[in-house]
């Protein structure tokens, strides 16, 4: 025997379930031979009693030193039928002596770990080995013999069944821990597979993205996230602290209102604009949108948060202003000086009647052309000092035939026929000259985006505290995808952009402001193809008067 | 004072089977190594030897029984010498024995039911006093004799080869009758000479079982050199971190105790064994080692418990390098176990928030690792 001083890990368990069994099996012998020895001393000195045990000694001297693990496993079931033997040798020394019941353990032993093979060596070899008992001790066979004979062999019947059974029981719970161990793994490799997928998506895109978890602490950053605020990737909680000015640039914000903070108290809110220092240019803009998540059973758990740099696209609108403003500035100054001189002429006594009328014109649309010009400026100033309006009593009927009276020459050159429907006499707390302006818009719109020969028709009418305008033209319509952009600024839409007719953009937009500043609504229904009809609705009384 | 020699005998036997018994408890509940199934063979042989003696005591007509117990009993000194040559990184020579026994054994046959007694009585004193000899020089060499156990060893294995010298020298010269060799020599005063032994051979095999099972789980005292699960023990984790601590505090660095503890070590064992479990622990202490900051030192405290300590600034980061370790634990799948996977109470505590005192500490993170343990484990407290 080679003995080495390392452990053999992976042995180790056969080794000792061998060694185990027989051990207790050698400790269960000590005490009845133990017991025999003090209380029934000649026992011992029948020649099979005193083999047996000396065969039980020896088969688990053997057991302790014989490296188990090197050889095959079924090796290890000529153990516990050596022992059966050994407590055989001895019931048939003395059949007098209770080793019978010793017999368990090698039976529960073979039941356990060799199943019904096992099982049956165990309580075949045994019953043959107390009938042999039997007939060696030559005994008559008499009623009280029954239970030695007979019993012995069931009750070991039974515990090797049980022990088959629990076994049996135990194997299939290992192979159920198995699999199940294997399907968690397979759970685990999946949802491991899918974080880095998410990461993956998640790092690609443009935007920053960070995900709070319930008790509001960042869990998931991004990142693109990462790189917009300079934060460490693997540090998703450090988002909470953190230098932001608020949409002024000049405010700086208190750690609660940083947007971080705001969607971990739970709150929602769309495109908020705060600014961060960045390590490179200055300050940068960012659209911040939180939105609440909830878990299946549709408990609150936890935010996202997506932010987007807009420093770019908040600069071009800038300067998109800027260019509007200077342009319109630029124009003023040659507008002045044509109006300079179109009085000038009108001084003249001795024009005809038919070019004063027309001089009239042009001075009037002149002089509307500048104060447009003035409000382009004011517009694009971004309502840094807006148009201060001159509330007087105006009357909508009046200003509706004035326009349409101004826009006739308009109308006549494209052959489409102006109808004013109605032009009651009604009197509005307002600024007539944005309603003009207003109404100029729409008609102007109506003729314009209408076909050769088309019609227009317009009029005003009035209720308890609530005046209509309502434009309603023949026209080519707005397509439905286009009609919430119709009144954003400088928003032309696809069909008039490859169109001939010319326009800024800017005027529905203005339009409204100027309706919902006199606290009125300006609303536009359309049909592509059909027409599209403009109704404002303008309370009587007037801005925030009762 | 006058005991007849079946009262001795059945004192040797009480004794033999209580120790035998015991020794052999000792072995299987722990993960015995060679030296350790040698030695219990030994006792187990021990105990046959005492039953035979008795056996022909109450029956003389059993002389066979003699031939039984006499190589019983040369086996028994021969296996401990096997043993300790075993826990020597040396072959055993177990052959040897056998073949002593078996001679032994034959001595008495040879001799037959006429042979009285004393038969083959010279051949058994003589393989007794041999291999008690060899016994001798064999645990005074290294490595068993740095053990301080190995020296009770040593002094049975000494006086048992006087004794048994004498005994021979004895029954040549003075012969079986006389009445000195009887007073001395006789069965009974050997009796009272095992009993003694036995106790202490007990004693010191246990002690050097269990200062050697450690060692193969690669833990030494100090210095210890790479293997997979290698901790520090006890004494010399609280050395090392004792020094870290002082020169820490002087520094005003944070350093952080990580209490790692296995969960369910328990029902671990009893599902999968203790050998599995042994293994297991050996995994365990291979993940935390494998995923924890290569920046500190590890300790063992108590079984299935780990404790890290390193320096962290914030208690945060050690809590993600306590979650690194659990991540690990969770992907790494034990074969052994059914594939199952491993999960760990981990608790952290900080210098910031206790002090610089050993104890304290280890307290704290030991609260805080029971914290993490009520929450049902697999989770990572902050002592606070």
């Amino acid at each position: 025997m080679r003995a080495s001083g390392e452990p053999q890990p992976e042995s180790g368990t056969l080794d000792r379930s061998v060694i185990r069994s027989q051990l207790l099996f050698g400790a269960a012998l000590i005490v009845v031979v133990f017991v025999l020895q003090a209380f029934a001393p000649g026992t011992m000195a029948q020649p099979l009693v005193f083999a047996g045990m000396v065969l039980a000694f020896a088969v688990t001297g053997v057991t302790l030193v014989t490296p188990w693990h090197r050889l095959p496993r079924d090796l290890g079931i000529i153990v516990p039928v050596l022992d059966i033997l050994a407590i055989g040798l001895m019931r048939i020394g003395d059949p007098q002596i209770g080793v019978g019941l010793l017999w368990i353990l090698p039976t529960i032993w073979l039941s356990t770990y060799f199943g019904v093979r096992g099982a049956i060596i165990a309580v075949g070899s045994s019953s043959v080995l107390v009938w042999t008992s039997e007939i060696v001790a030559q005994r008559e066979f008499a009623a009280a013999g029954i239970p030695g004979v007979v019993l012995l062999p069931i009750a070991l019947f039974f515990v090797a069944t049980s022990a088959v059974l629990s076994s049996r029981r135990t194997a299939a719970q290992r192979v159920l821990l198995r699999s199940q161990a294997t399907q968690l793994e397979r759970a685990l490799r999946r949802a491991s597979r899918q974080e880095a997928l998410l990461a993956d998506v998640l790092n690609a895109v443009e935007f920053g993205v960070v995900r709070l978890d319930r008790d509001g602490r960042g869990a998931i950053m991004n990142a693109a996230y990462a790189r917009l605020y300079g934060l460490e990737i693997g540090r998703p909680d450090d988002a909470r602290h953190g230098t932001a000015f608020a949409e002024d640039r000049e405010t700086a914000l208190e750690t609660r209102e940083l947007p971080f903070n705001r969607a971990a108290d739970g709150e929602e809110f769309d495109d908020v604009i705060t600014w961060i220092p960045t390590e490179t240019h200055g300050l940068a803009a960012v659209a911040a949108t939180a939105r609440r998540l909830f878990d299946v059973d549709n408990e609150p758990d936890g935010s996202v948060l997506v932010v987007r740099d807009v420093t770019a696209e908040l600069r071009a609108i800038r300067a998109r202003d800027d260019l509007v403003a200077s342009v319109s500035h630029e124009l003023r100054t040659p507008m002045t000086s044509v109006l300079g001189y179109i009085e000038l002429s009108l001084d003249d006594p001795r024009l005809p009647a038919s070019v004063r009328r027309n001089l009239e014109i042009m001075e009037r649309n002149g002089e509307r052309m500048l104060e447009l010009i003035a409000s382009i400026l004011q517009s694009a100033r971004q309502g840094e000092a807006p148009t201060i309006l001159q509330v007087v009593d105006a009357d909508l009927g009046s200003i509706v035939r004035d326009s349409v009276e101004s826009l006739r020459p308009r109308s006549d050159e494209r052959g489409i026929t102006v109808t004013i429907t109605t032009a009651e006499r009604v009197i509005v707390r307002a600024d007539s000259f944005r309603i003009r302006q207003v109404v100029d818009n729409l008609l102007s719109n109506a003729i314009k985006y209408n076909d050769e020969g088309g019609e227009v028709s317009i009029g005003v009418t009035a209720d308890d505290g609530t005046a209509w305008i309502v434009v309603r033209d023949s026209g080519i319509g707005i397509a439905e995808a286009e009609l919430p952009k119709i009144f954003d600024r400088f928003y032309r839409s696809e069909s008039v952009r490859k169109g001939s007719v010319h326009g800024s953009g800017l005027g529905l937009g203005i339009a409204r402001e100027f309706v919902e500043r006199h606290g009125g609504r300006l609303t536009i229904e359309s049909e592509q193809g059909v027409g599209t009809t403009a109704i404002v609705t303008l309370p009587t009384a007037g801005q925030g008067e009762p | 004072m006058i005991i007849d020699p079946y009262t001795v005998q059945l004192a040797v036997i009480t004794v033999a089977v209580v120790a035998g018994v015991m020794f052999i408890l000792d072995t299987v509940l722990r993960t015995a190594d060679a030296a350790g199934r040698v030695w219990a063979v030994a006792f187990m042989s021990g105990i046959l030897a005492s039953f035979s003696y008795a056996t022909w005591i109450v029956s003389p007509e059993a002389w066979w029984a003699v031939a039984v117990g006499n190589a019983a009993v040369v086996l028994s000194p021969a296996l401990l010498w096997c043993g300790a040559r075993a826990y020597n990184g040396r072959r055993t020579f177990a052959w040897i024995a056998l073949v002593a026994a078996g001679a032994a054994a034959v001595a008495v046959l040879a001799e037959g039911a006429e042979g009285g007694d004393w038969a083959g009585a010279l051949v058994m004193f003589s393989f007794i006093a041999l291999f008690a000899a060899l016994g001798v020089w064999e645990t005074l060499r290294a490595p068993i004799r740095v053990h301080w156990a190995a020296r009770g060893l040593t002094v049975i294995f000494v006086i048992v080869t006087v004794y048994y010298s004498t005994r021979a020298v004895g029954f040549v010269v003075l012969g079986p009758e006389d009445p000195w060799f009887r007073a001395a020599l006789g069965t009974e005063a050997a009796g009272f000479v095992l009993i003694s032994l036995m106790i202490v051979a007990v004693v010191s095999l246990v002690i050097l079982q269990g200062e050697r099972v450690p060692r193969t789980s690669g833990r030494r005292d100090s210095a210890p050199s790479y293997s997979a699960d290698a901790v520090l023990n006890d004494d010399p984790f609280r050395e090392i971190v004792g020094d870290w601590l002082e020169r820490a505090n002087y520094h005003d660095e944070q350093l952080v105790l990580m209490r790692i503890e296995v969960d369910e070590l328990d029902a671990l064992n009893t599902a999968f064994g203790r050998s599995v479990g042994t293994q297991l622990l050996a995994e365990f202490t291979e993940v935390v080692r494998r995923h924890g900051s290569p920046n500190s030192d590890i300790g063992h405290d108590g079984p299935g418990a780990l404790v890290m300590v390193a320096p962290f600034a914030r208690l945060d980061l050690a809590a993600d390098d306590a979650e690194a370790v659990q991540r690990g634990l969770r992907e790494h799948r034990i074969e052994a176990a059914q594939g199952l996977r491993l999960s760990a109470s981990i608790g952290i505590a900080g210098t910031d928030r206790f002090g610089y005192d050993f104890d304290a500490l280890m307290m704290a993170a030991a609260d805080a690792a029971a914290n993490a343990r009520a929450k049902g484990g697999g989770v990572v407290a902050v002592a606070d």
